[in-house]
């Protein structure tokens, strides 16, 4: 089953987004429900903006089984330093340039929670942030399994 | 005498003016063809012009890709004022077919480009959001479909 890395670069607003598609690609030609690869999308895109807007630089990993979809996105830093207020819908730091991007809203880590059905992260201020979202596998979501 | 305005009647009496028959009933059956938005608008097409025939059933307006990616649940066109290539990303991630950007804004030519690859269909009109939204909500097409979290709703 498809392992996947890929490399994010911070600021590079003309590809983000790239990975994200590159994700949803993979997945639906693995066959997968049209719909849950939706939420892969929709979190995939807001960690990979994420890492592009707030982060040194970073990874995502893509991992599939026949259990789950897991997403991870860590970063060099800088690290979050309250962890709590930024899962909070509407709370951002992000600036106005990044805010006049359609991003910036405060949205990001409360849609991936949304979306996911798992979703953990931890960050260390001078460190990196790590996110692992969870998507279970049920069998149902394989297009071949449809009646 | 001021016209009396029925709720029921507002899908199709209205757009009887601007659309033809067999127009109205495609309204009436839920949606917008692409080539009706564009109509309505008084559009320019910058990519997709193969693609009018494709129907919208509902629209929403947002300049937050945030908010587009939380709250929108089905494959709706798109009012906005951000004219990049991020929101080209945010229309491939959500199967969105069609985004309108108003105040005259249009991308880059880069950005029009990878629009075009992706099939997404990008029409610019020299009008405000709110009078944009207003003359589609007019012509019979509905706001999409939303949930937020703190409170539940249904936009219509």
């Amino acid at each position: 089953m498809p392992h996947d890395v890929y490399l994010v670069d911070q600021g590079d607003y003309a590809n983000a987004g790239s990975v994200s598609a590159h994700i949803k690609k993979r997945l639906l030609a693995l066959g997968i429900d049209k719909a849950l690869v939706r939420r892969v999308a929709i979190a995939s895109f807001e960690a990979e903006m994420n890492l592009v807007i707030h982060s040194f630089g970073g990874k995502m990993e893509l991992d599939v089984t026949d259990a789950a979809i897991t997403l991870e996105a860590y970063d060099k830093g800088p690290g979050i330093s309250n962890v709590e207020l930024a899962k909070m819908e509407g709370f951002s730091t992000a600036d106005e340039e990044v805010r006049s991007r359609g991003f910036g809203a405060g949205m990001g880590l409360p849609n991936i929670a949304r979306v996911s059905d798992h979703f953990v992260l931890a960050s260390r201020p001078g460190v990196g942030t790590l996110m692992v979202i969870t998507f279970t596998l049920h069998p149902e979501h394989k297009e071949e399994n449809k009646a | 005498m001021r016209p009396v305005f029925k709720p029921e009647q507002h899908g199709s009496a209205i757009i009887n003016s601007a659309l033809s028959d067999a127009q109205t009933t495609q309204v009436m059956l839920g949606g917008l063809s692409l080539h009706q938005v564009a109509q309505v608008l008084d559009a320019e097409v910058l990519t997709g012009e193969d693609q009018l025939d494709q129907t919208v059933k509902s629209a929403c307006c947002s300049d937050l890709m945030s908010d587009v990616l939380a709250f929108v649940h089905e494959r709706a066109l798109l009012l906005t004022g951000i004219a990049n290539a991020n929101v080209i990303r945010t229309a491939q991630m959500l199967d969105l077919g069609c985004l309108v950007f108003v105040r005259g804004k249009r991308p880059d030519e880069a950005t029009i480009a990878m629009a075009r690859e992706l099939g997404v269909v990008l029409l610019s009109v020299n009008k405000t959001m709110f009078v944009s939204a207003g003359l589609l909500y007019q012509a019979g097409l509905r706001g999409s479909p939303m949930k937020w979290s703190s409170r539940e709703g249904g936009a219509q």
